[in-house]
Parts: structure tokens; C-alpha cells; sequence
């Protein structure tokens, strides 16, 4: 459903430019790809240090009727990917009952709407945008549950192993706002590549619940209950259980980010 | 005005006048070896339809026949997210036959980024009313140089009625997992979920508009095992190669 819903956001991004067919415009795609050069952390400090990946994928529509002034809309994809890999200097205990018991992303669609300024420089564009709009916002998690079958005492299962529960939130809405500067280099009339810089920070509107630490995810589909919760087979297959509390991210910070951008532009014929 | 641009910014190129240089970028889907279906009360899908980006350059030789048959290529990727795990267990420190302890680990792949070089031929061209087609074939060499992963652990003591903390640090490779001598209360992966070193093999469809923008659909298959299958013992790995398609467009700088 979700997938579907996103389809249809794109298709009539595509469908734009025939539905504003005689009113001038220059039109042009864009296809994106925005690595994090510094992201805001997303982990609650409690939980322990963990290491973090953002990077995003946005079509864009850029409508020009000057040589100077293109307006832009878009969708904005985003992943940051949480996780941990290895030992630190300083390394704390974290507050579980096991090392690094879990993995998290945090999932972002945006519809961006913008306008940037244009300086015709050798073959390309130098470009300074200004972007801004509304996305929701999904947290999931993904906890390694180790499965064991224990009888008086001994272990029966040949292989235990790890296995995967997510717990996935319900969607959270923000604002994003985002100012860009980039270069687009036209090699063709039709086709060019672009390279440049982004800073945006996200604003949280509403969504979650209230809880007694604050605002946080809320739960949507849990799969695991850490704290204790009996395993599924109780009591001969032990889940991991915390002797700790967990904490689920706080959504009302406001996310920074500064990012890396690459694109590939092509110019459709004038509307 | 053009010409000098790219000599600037490509400056060891600007004296092969005689050479084509060309950008592209493409969207990837890479299937990788996967461990099967978690086991356990919920079975979670380890199949690798991991989706990406990469970006490359391409320089174009002439042959004889002046048609630019003969190419070389380097590219840098991105594959966003991997459903590849290791799963691990040993004697934990301090275990003795009156105390069973066991250490536990779970290392997953969350995706990496690569690298490749290569070269291809076009091996047959055809044309119409439209689009100049070429069918190219070559191969190269996926360096994978950076990894992200995620590495989970914890101790069982079948005398306690839960999971314990590691009292130790735990280091895993091929060889299995063992005490650390170096840390404490934490765990890590010493070798490579995939190898470093890849080569492979590429076929390629191009269709050319006059203009020299290219549409692509390509796929490779690697020549030897992405992974290290002693790290993956008893973990049901299915497959050992690299398979990647991967579509997009080209443009020619000069």
C-alpha cells in the first residue's frame, strides 16, 4: 500500500509537464543522489554510541520560463541507517543484557517545493536553491533475538542461532527545509550532470505518542518485547531479556544534515 | 569555450584528443549470497534484491576503423542495504565442562560500497531510424573496500535462566569466534563479509542518440566467490556469486 501510494506521488510528478503544456516553461528531470557528510544523531545517547549512514534518492521537476529563475518540486527519499560494528575507544556497557543487541533505520519520504537562481557559467549552471516541504517519517527496528531450547538445563537445539524481529512505527510528520548550491554541467542541450553541496534540518509537526520520558516512536507492529517479556515458547525457548530499560528515539529533535549531491538532469522540450 | 573547460578539469585527458569521454549514472539491483530464512519463531526474508547507485567514466579508443570499439572504465557504487548474515558460537571465557557457556554472535551486512575497473569491446552494432545500438562485452574488478556492519552478542550460561553480558571481549573469523585479548565487553567481525577483490564479467546494450546521450541496460556476474564461505559454516549460505544489472544513462563530454 505503501509502495503504491508512492507510485502514484511519482507518476503524477512525471505527469506534471503535459498538464502545464502552452504555459512556456523550460522543463527538466533531475535524479539525485544525496550522501550525509554529517547527520544529527537519531539513537537515544542512553542506548549507547552507534554508528550512522544517511543518504537519499530524489526525482525532481525543475520549471524555467527565464534563463535565471527555475521553480522545483520534487520527492525526497531518505534512509539513515544505525548500527554497530565494532569496538571503540571508551566503548561504555550498554544498558542491555547483551552487546549491541539491535540495528534501526529511520525512513523519510518529502515533497520538496523550491526555487533556485541560476548563473550561466561555461557550459553549466551554478545553482543556488532554497527547498521546503512536508514528509513522513517511519522508525524501525530491527532487535537479533537469540532462540535457545533449553531442557532441565541443557541445551537441545543442534544450531541456535539469531533470528530477526523489526518493530516498526507508525508514520511521524515533518517539515524539512533545505538550501543547495550545485553545478550542473550541460555536456548535451538535453543532458547533463550536476554536482554540489546541501545543507537541510527537519522539523517535527506531530505523530507518536506522549510518554513519561517524552514524545518517542510509537509502536505500530512490534514483534519483540524488550524488558522481560516471555519467549514465544516459554519457558524452554529463552528470548533475550533486559535487565535495563530500552529507549526508543525522541522524533521531536530536529534532524541536521549536510550532504553530498549528485544528479543527472535531462531537458525536456519547451511546454 | 567547451573544449577548454573539460581540459581544465580533465587535464591529463585534454592531450588524447582523439579519445571519447563519457559520464554515466545508473540505479543497480545486486544479488548477493544470502543465508537462509531466519530460524526461530519468525522467519525473516534473507533474499538480496539490494537496490543501489553508481556513477562511472568511460574513455573510448579507436580502432582502425575509427568506430571507438575498444573502452575502459572505472566506477564507484553504492548498495543501500544487504540481507547477508553470519551467525557464530564458541565456548565463552571461563567456560569448564561443569559450566556451560556459550557466546553467541549475529554479524549482518547493511550495505558497502564498491569500486570497479574494467574494460569492454563493442562486438556488434546495429542501427535505426532513431538510435545507433551496440552490444558491448567485457569484464573488470569490484573492489569492495568499505562494509557496513552490524555485529550482535551475548553469552548463555544453561545453569541461569537468561542471557548474560559478555563478561569478555569476542573477536570472529573464519575461524570461528574467540576471546579477545585486546578489549573487553564488546565483539567484532575481523575479516570481510565480501571479499575484497572481485573480478567479473559484463555484457551491455546501448542505444545512442545522435545527440551522444546513452541509454543502458547492462548485467555482470562475478568469476569467483564474493564471500568467504568458512565464515559462513553452518549457515546455510546459498549461492557464492556476484550478480549485478544495472540500468541508466551516458553522455559523451568529447
Amino acid at each position: 500500500m505503501k509502495h503504491l501510494f508512492i507510485r502514484h506521488l511519482l507518476a503524477g510528478l512525471l505527469l506534471l509537464p503535459f498538464l502545464l503544456k502552452g504555459q512556456g516553461f523550460d522543463a527538466a528531470y533531475s535524479i539525485r543522489y544525496n550522501t550525509g557528510l554529517a547527520t544529527s544523531k537519531i539513537e537515544p545517547a542512553a542506548n549507547g554510541f552507534r554508528q550512522q549512514l544517511a543518504h537519499s534518492t530524489a526525482l525532481e521537476l525543475e520549471l524555467r520560463r527565464s534563463d535565471h529563475l527555475g521553480w522545483l518540486i520534487g520527492f525526497y527519499f531518505e534512509g539513515i541507517e544505525i548500527g554497530k560494528s565494532s569496538v571503540f575507544v571508551g566503548d561504555a556497557v550498554e544498558p542491555f543484557n547483551m552487546i549491541h543487541p539491535y540495528s534501526s533505520r529511520l525512513s523519510s519520504v518529502y515533497l520538496r517545493l523550491g526555487v533556485q537562481y541560476n548563473f550561466r557559467i561555461l557550459e553549466g549552471d551554478l545553482s543556488l536553491g532554497l527547498l521546503a516541504g512536508p514528509g513522513a517519517v517511519n522508525y524501525s527496528r530491527d532487535w537479533n533475538v537469540l532462540n535457545i531450547l533449553v531442557i532441565e538445563g541443557n541445551i537441545i537445539r543442534d544450531n541456535p542461532a539469531f533470528t530477526t524481529f523489526t518493530d516498526e512505527s507508525t508514520a511521524t510528520f515533518r517539515l524539512q527545509a533545505a538550501a543547495r548550491l550545485q553545478y550542473t554541467y550541460w555536456f548535451t542541450p538535453a543532458l547533463a550532470f550536476s554536482a554540489g553541496l546541501e545543507y537541510n534540518q527537519s522539523h517535527y509537526i506531530s505523530g507518536g505518542i506522549e510518554t513519561l520520558r517524552g514524545e518517542r516512536y510509537e509502536i505500530k507492529d512490534q514483534e519483540f518485547f524488550p524488558g522481560g517479556a516471555p519467549g514465544r515458547v516459554s519457558p524452554l525457548i529463552y528470548n533475550i531479556n533486559y535487565d535495563r530499560t530500552t529507549q526508543m528515539p525522541d522524533p521531536s529533535p530536529v534532524i541536521h544534515q549536510f550532504q553530498f549531491t549528485l544528479g543527472l538532469t535531462c531537458r525536456l522540450i519547451s511546454l | 569555450m567547451k573544449y577548454l573547460f573539460i581540459s581544465l578539469i580533465i587535464l591529463p585527458l585534454g592531450v588524447f584528443a582523439q579519445l571519447h569521454l563519457q559520464i554515466s549514472g545508473d540505479f543497480s539491483v545486486t544479488f548477493l549470497p544470502s543465508t537462509a530464512a531466519g530460524r526461530g519463531a519468525t522467519v525473516n526474508s534473507t533474499s538480496t534484491d539490494n537496490s543501489g547507485v553508481s556513477f562511472g567514466a568511460e574513455l573510448w579508443f579507436p580502432g582502425k576503423s575509427k568506430k571507438y570499439n575498444y573502452g575502459l572504465y572505472a566506477r564507484y557504487g553504492r548498495v543501500f542495504s544487504t540481507r547477508l548474515q553470519g551467525n557464530f558460537s564458541g565456548p565463552a571465557a571461563g567456560a569448564t565442562p561443569e559450566s556451560n557457556r556459550i557466546i553467541f554472535a549475529q554479524t549482518k551486512l547493511q550495505g558497502f560500497d564498491f569500486s570497479q575497473l574494467g574494460a569492454s569491446a563493442k562486438i556488434a552494432r546495429f542501427s535505426s531510424p532513431r538510435f545507433d545500438w551496440s552490444f558491448q562485452a567485457g569484464g573488470g574488478v569490484s573492489f569492495i573496500p568499505s562494509q557496513r556492519l552490524h555485529v550482535a552478542g551475548s553469552e548463555f550460561h544453561s545453569d541461569k535462566d537468561r542471557l548474560q553480558t559478555p563478561g569478555s571481549g569476542y573477536e570472529i573469523d573464519s575461524n570461528g569466534i574467540r576471546e579477545s585479548a585486546s578489549f573487553v565487553n564488546s565483539i567484532t567481525l575481523l575479516d570481510d563479509m565480501l571479499l575484497k577483490v572481485t573480478p567479473f564479467l559484463e555484457i551491455e546494450l546501448n542505444a545512442e542518440s545522435p545527440g551522444g546521450i546513452m541509454a543502458f541496460l547492462s548485467a555482470q556476474i562475478g568469476l569467483r566467490p564474493v564471500v568467504d564461505p568458512d565464515l559462513y559454516q553452518g549457515n546455510d549460505l546459498n549461492g557464492l556469486l556476484w550478480f549485478q544489472i544495472r540500468t541508466g544513462a551516458k553522455g559523451r563530454l568529447f
